[in-house]
């Protein structure tokens, strides 16, 4: 597992290699900020964008143009926590860290197809919040059969919990993950011990030390192989080298995160993963300055105790008017209605939420959260050309999704979406009319087409139900 | 403009930013629930029967509808609201609202297979939150329909979502409601399922359990009160008289019919068994009414379609058939009359978000207007009360703060019988209920 | 002061006491025939018929029944007390409990069950009574039903009989409702609000069934009440609420349209709410009265918080008997102390809201209700 997490790296590289270059033409590029370019150039070499501008931007002769006439040119959206492709989101061990979601992600789940459709150019699949320490994350692009293909950064992240999970209370919860890391503790300096004794008795030496002292002398000659395997990922995470994922459900949860990621020294790599309720420590939340992802249930509500009355609010609104940058996750999953990350940030514009925030929310500030707010959210020469063609404005309803890029390479036609057909008529179109794919490269594989026969959408999922797991 | 002209503009801008802190300076809009006459003034007035005036004028008195067009005489000293950029439409009708009832399993009545003369009214819950709900939406009448566990289930009720308890429901013609899918078998054994002595429900404590069995008893009550009308022979299934009178209206086309129907193999039964009693009906939420299109519109059968939903499961209906989302384009190519259904929806899966869906996925937005407010008011009969923005009819109407049914509209002011219901600052006004 | 007013007691009401039964007109003849001397009872403050504390006196009780209240001596002839610091008021009134019947007051069989009558399944021997009685409950109600629509009678019980043991049924109240969801939802029809409404507005309607009173009607919600308005009222049948939790939304709609509210029970665990209803109700000039299942310290307590909630305290006095009598019907003969009235009183150590005041004496029907130490 470990072995094949290392290569993966090196089989993008190889992807990479091929180069090949791409530039779409003659829509208007709008960005996040509210930018935009009309009859713009985007053009995209080994899979990075080289240049965005105006009409008279130079494209590269062998370059594959997409002509965008009359099409929104808009970056890919980030998808910067969700469970999509994992059959069970967690572990009944509270404590899991030496999982990876590597070994659980089905590449052929249909919501990668969604994502395809409905605009999402990079996924961060992460386990669930009903965990104490969950395993390790991965940030794919929602394309291709295997994963090792599909990855884009291993390792992306590691879930912590300080909400309870079922069947704790919060004290059980907090004991729980102090213990896991007095146990890493523990083991690592029982190792150093060993270590600093082998390494006397190499020179033949003897020990003279007190046991913390040759602990203490001998942690600079552990390596993470002389670990149990249980625990080199957590090790990897007290020295920083592991992003957290920090799910507080409510307010209160906030505070208690926060103090003990101040303990752990961790709180710079740390993105919060949050509760409805949790709007209540906004200042808390701004303070700590760190990416911040918002449930999709995006409106909360409260019963007066005293009069009975519900008292309704708009949670991203509470954190733009606090000037604190936010992440949408979409409410559910699907390409119908709330399942769509468009609509959610329209739903903030329609609450108020100045509209470029609500637009960076599922773009640049997604990006930001899981540590690629360099590579992606906008276009911008360097950055990766993950781009979406769209009908229409980004924001408004009747607007599709025309043709997706990744990394400069066609992923998704509307024009040859046959399953999107069958969603919309329920229709089937012939085999024959399957999406169309462009050669390359391996990742440029189109959607795994839909079963043939008279099969109805939904039943073409894989069979996992989530096991009514919190995610 | 009048002294008591009001900027409302500036109110909706406010509401828009949706800011907590929006001064309470909402005008003193309780106070026209007088005789005055009020002018509404926006930058479109959309009238519901496809008509658009940009900009436009609404004239309301007493509760109606004076008048509403371009360039209308204000009221002389009258007050004018001016709601800027705003959008009015009527307030949207639902055809087929399952909400507002008292409990999800505690309106069903589990006696009989048949009780058309039961009424649905009986099961409101006036003050349930869902109408409240609902009212922010935008929708300001429903008509509540029969609960689907019951092969021939009560008639309809026809409600205004707020205001005032005595003016809370409209008269509309009765309408009895026919499940020939398995929620009335499926659903009734789930339903039935004895809660106080154990056990399950068989066919030795109920009927049907299947759809023949529904469609058994759909034709033996049928033929029992045609023995009974025309004999006077009593039910040798125990139908009451008071059930098989409120048939023979049906029969007699006195009631209307309405067939809930999901699945494409039950429009064909239904055909069927309406041909056989020479009934007409009306389909509601004709899940898989694009793949009998040619069908409905043969027959001309209205169709109360939907509701499409975020998630393919059905909980409904335990089918799992999942709409396809673009049946309001295609009713409408066919020519076939419908209209659309949020169901059991509010809020974001509200009657406005099916009007969104239906425009996402190929409606025109004015055919998508009409689909909630004046068609279906047809269908429920009660498009002379509600539905438009004509003189005459109710003062229901909503103001948007942006184009309606776009992701990021919403309403910001919504009128019933004139009197705001909610307020610019999209709060419910409560003291109304 | 308990021991000396014990001590008063035993030489004053020789055993077998004197107190008539006032269940029959047969027994109320022949405990005239006896001619019992009559009891005077010296207290500082006395509870006047509309709950305010009045100043003090005799209350003589004579044949069960109270002579007068508040003079300024005993007659002649009387076994007097004395109870320093006293408060005396009218035995309380709970009209809707299910003493001595363990909760089986309901008929499962049918949803509509006007005949049956509570009193049917009464159990004067139940120690409940007793306990009621000992706690200054003088009358409850037993109200059948609470899983039928109609659920029968409610049976008027005495919590003592002549000897202190017993209890006594003094009548047939008025009809209990229900129109909460309970009555739905088991085997048997209807199995819906919406299948009970017609068969309860024809029954209403076709005077079928006996209606002393005010029916007593259960309902929570501000819809459940809402229909009761509308179906009592339609029929021209005054009613009274049972336990109308929400009736805080409704209050405009029962104005004037209802004979009262039960309300109760309260505790530290209910909510405010809950409790600022009886304030709400009181200044709609709704009347109210308390129920805690025949238990007198919850229902102080009930009127209590009531009365921390924003009721008058006043008013809470009243509602701990005399709203619970006329809402039962025999306000004529219970629920003050006014002359004529049955002797059913109760004498505490200070004001009944007062959660420190204790019980000095409990009479029903003129007897003393022995104490627990007394039946040992």
């Amino acid at each position: 597992m470990v072995l094949s997490s290392l290569l993966a790296p090196t089989l993008l590289g190889a992807l990479a290699v091929a180069a090949d270059s791409a530039a779409v033409r003659g829509g208007t590029v709008v960005n996040p900020d509210g930018t935009r370019i009309e009859k713009g150039v985007v053009v995209i070499q080994d899979g990075r964008i080289s240049a965005v501008g105006g009409p008279d931007t130079p494209i590269p002769g062998d370059a594959v143009v997409h002509e965008a006439e009359g099409r929104v040119v808009f970056p890919a959206l980030v998808l910067a926590h969700t469970q999509i492709g994992l059959d069970i989101t967690n572990e009944n061990v509270p404590v899991a860290p030496f999982v990876n979601v590597y070994d659980a992600i089905e590449p052929n789940s249909a919501e990668y197809e969604d994502c395809l459709r409905t605009g999402i150019g990079t996924v961060h699949v992460i386990q669930g919040n009903n965990t104490v320490i969950g395993g390790l994350s991965r940030i794919i692009r929602p394309l291709g059969d295997m994963i090792d293909a599909m990855t884009v950064r291993a390792d992306a992240g590691l879930k912590v919990s300080i909400s309870p999970r079922s069947g704790f209370n919060r004290m059980t919860q907090l004991a729980e993950l102090r213990r896991a890391f007095a146990e890493l503790a523990a083991h690592v300096d029982a190792v150093a011990e060993k270590r600093f004794e082998e390494e006397k008795k190499k020179k033949d030496e003897k020990v003279l030390v007190l046991p913390d002292e040759a602990a203490r002398q001998g942690l600079a000659l552990v390596t993470i192989d002389d670990l149990d395997a249980r625990w080199r990922t957590l090790w990897r995470v007290s020295k920083g080298e592991v992003p957290l994922f920090v799910h507080c459900d409510r307010a209160m949860d906030v505070m208690r995160g926060i103090d003990w990621l101040k303990e752990m020294k961790l709180l710079e790599k740390t993105t919060f993963v949050v509760g409805s309720e949790a709007f209540k420590a906004v200042e808390a939340l701004k303070a700590a300055g760190r990416p911040l992802v918002l449930s999709g249930i995006l409106v909360h509500r409260e019963t007066d105790p005293v009069t009975g009355e519900i008292k309704e609010t708009f949670v991203p609104k509470v954190f733009a008017d606090a000037g604190v940058p936010f992440v949408l996750q979409p409410n559910g999953f699907g390409f119908s209605a709330d399942g769509m990350l468009w609509y959610q940030a329209a739903r903030c514009v329609r609450e108020g939420v100045a509209r470029d925030v609500a637009v960076k929310a599922i773009t640049q500030s997604a990006a930001d959260a899981i540590g690629m707010g360099g590579e992606l959210g906008s276009l911008a020469a360097g950055k990766w050309g993950n781009v979406a063609i769209l009908s229409g404005d980004p924001l408004d309803q009747a607007t599709f999704v025309d043709r997706m890029l990744i990394e400069g390479r066609l992923a998704y036609e509307r024009a040859t979406d046959r399953r999107l057909k069958e969603l919309t008529t329920g229709q089937e179109s012939p085999p024959a009319a399957a999406a169309k794919t462009e050669a390359p490269a391996a990742p440029a594989e189109a959607p795994a087409p839909a079963p043939a026969g008279d099969a109805k959408p939904d039943e073409s999922k894989p069979a996992g139900d989530g096991s009514g797991e919190q995610n | 403009m009048s002294a008591a002209s009001i900027a409302v503009a500036a109110l909706l801008a406010l509401a828009r930013t949706g800011s907590e802190t929006a001064p309470a300076v909402a005008p003193d809009l309780a106070a026209w629930q007088g005789g005055e006459l009020v002018a509404l003034q926006a930058a479109e007035v959309h009238l519901g029967d496809g008509t658009v005036h940009r900009p436009g004028i609404v004239l309301l008195q007493d509760g109606k509808v004076v008048a509403a067009g371009q360039g209308l005489p204000l009221p002389a000293g009258g007050r004018v609201i001016d709601c800027g950029e705003a959008v009015i439409t009527p307030g949207l009708v639902d055809a087929a609202c399952q909400l507002g009832t008292t409990s999800l399993f505690g309106s069903a009545e589990q006696a009989s297979e048949v009780i058309p003369h039961l009424d649905t009214a009986d099961a409101i819950d006036f003050f349930s939150r869902d109408f409240i709900e609902l009212a922010a939406g935008g929708v300001t009448t429903v008509y509540v329909t029969g609960e689907a566990s019951a092969v021939i289930s009560a008639r309809g009720a026809a409600v205004k979502t707020a205001g005032p308890l005595a003016e809370r429901r409209l008269a509309a013609k009765p309408c009895v409601k026919v499940t020939l899918g398995p929620e009335s078998s499926g659903r009734g054994v789930f339903n039935r399922q004895p809660s106080r002595f154990g056990g399950g429900a068989s066919f030795a404590n109920r009927r049907p359990t299947t759809r023949m069995g529904a469609a058994w008893v759909f034709r033996k009550a049928f033929h029992d009160t045609i023995a009974w009308r025309d004999s006077g022979r009593p039910s040798n299934d125990g139908l009451e008289p008071a059930a098989m009178a409120a048939l023979g209206e049906v029969l007699a086309g006195a009631t209307a019919l309405r067939m809930q129907v999901r699945e494409a193999m039950d429009f064909d039964t239904t055909a069927r068994l309406a041909d056989e009693f020479g009934l007409k009906y009306s389909i509601e939420y004709g899940t898989e009414a694009a793949q009998r299109l040619d069908l409905l519109a043969r027959r001309a059968v209205p169709v109360i379609f939907g509701p499409v939903r975020a998630s393919d499961s059905n909980f409904e209906s335990f089918e799992s058939a999942a709409p396809a989302l673009e049946t309001p384009k295609l009713l409408a190519e066919k020519g076939i009359p419908f209209c659309l259904t949020a169901s059991d929806g509010s809020g974001d899966g509200g009657l406005a978000r099916q009007a969104g869906l239906a425009i996402r996925f190929g409606l025109d937005r004015a055919r998508a207007l009409r689909a909630v407010t004046v068609d279906a008011a047809a269908i429920c009969g009660l498009d002379q009360r509600v539905g438009r923005l004509a003189p005459g009819l109710d003062a229901d109407l909503v103001v948007w703060n942006g184009a309606p049914f776009d992701d990021a509209s919403k309403p910001v002011l919504v009128l019933i019988h004139g009197r705001p219901v909610v307020d610019p600052q999209g709060r419910f006004r409560k003291e109304n209920s | 002061m308990q021991p000396l007013v014990h001590f008063a007691l035993a030489l004053a009401l020789p055993p077998g006491g004197a107190a008539p039964a006032a269940a029959s007109a047969a027994a109320g003849a022949r405990v005239a025939a006896l001619q019992p001397p009559p009891l005077a009872l010296r207290v500082d403050s006395i509870v006047q018929p509309d709950g305010a504390i009045g100043p003090g006196g005799w209350i003589v009780v004579r044949n069960g029944r109270i002579e007068s209240v508040g003079g300024g001596a005993p007659p002649a002839g009387a076994a007097a007390l004395e109870f320093a610091g006293g408060v005396a008021m009218a035995g309380f009134v709970d009209v809707a409990t299910v003493l001595g019947a363990g909760g089986q007051l309901s008929e499962p069989a049918r949803a509509f069950t006007p005949e049956i009558a509570a009193a049917d399944a009464f159990d004067g021997d139940h120690s409940d009574f007793l306990a009621a009685a000992r706690t200054g409950v003088t009358t409850v109600g037993l109200v059948p039903g609470a899983s039928n629509v109609v659920g029968g009678r409610i049976g008027i019980v005495r919590t003592s009989d002549d000897d202190g043991r017993g209890a006594a049924v003094a009548g047939h109240g008025p009809l209990r409702f229900t129109l909460t969801e309970e009555p739905f939802g088991g085997l048997r029809a209807p199995t819906s609000r919406m299948g009970a409404l017609p068969i309860l507005r024809e029954m209403l309607a076709n005077q079928k069934m006996a209606l002393a009173g005010s029916s007593l009607v259960a309902a929570d919600t501000a819809d459940q009440i809402r229909i009761a308005v509308e179906t009592f009222g339609a029929a021209g049948r005054p009613f009274a609420l049972l336990q109308p939790a929400r009736i805080d939304e409704a209050i405009e709609l029962v104005t004037g349209k209802t004979a009262g509210a039960v309300l109760g029970p309260f505790d530290l665990d209910s909510s405010e709410r809950d409790l600022r209803v009886s304030s709400l109700l009181a200044a709609a000039q709704i009347p109210i009265t308390f129920t805690a299942n025949g238990d007198g310290n919850a229902l102080r307590l009930t009127a209590a918080l009531a009365t921390r909630s924003g009721l008058e305290a006043r008013l809470a006095r009243a509602a701990l008997s005399a709203t619970g009598a006329r809402l039962l019907g025999i306000d004529g003969d219970a629920g003050t102390l006014e002359p004529g009235r049955r002797g059913d009183l109760v004498v505490f150590d200070g004001d009944p809201l007062d959660l420190a005041a204790q019980v000095q004496l409990v009479l029903v029907g003129g007897a003393a209700v022995a104490t627990e130490e007394e039946a040992r």
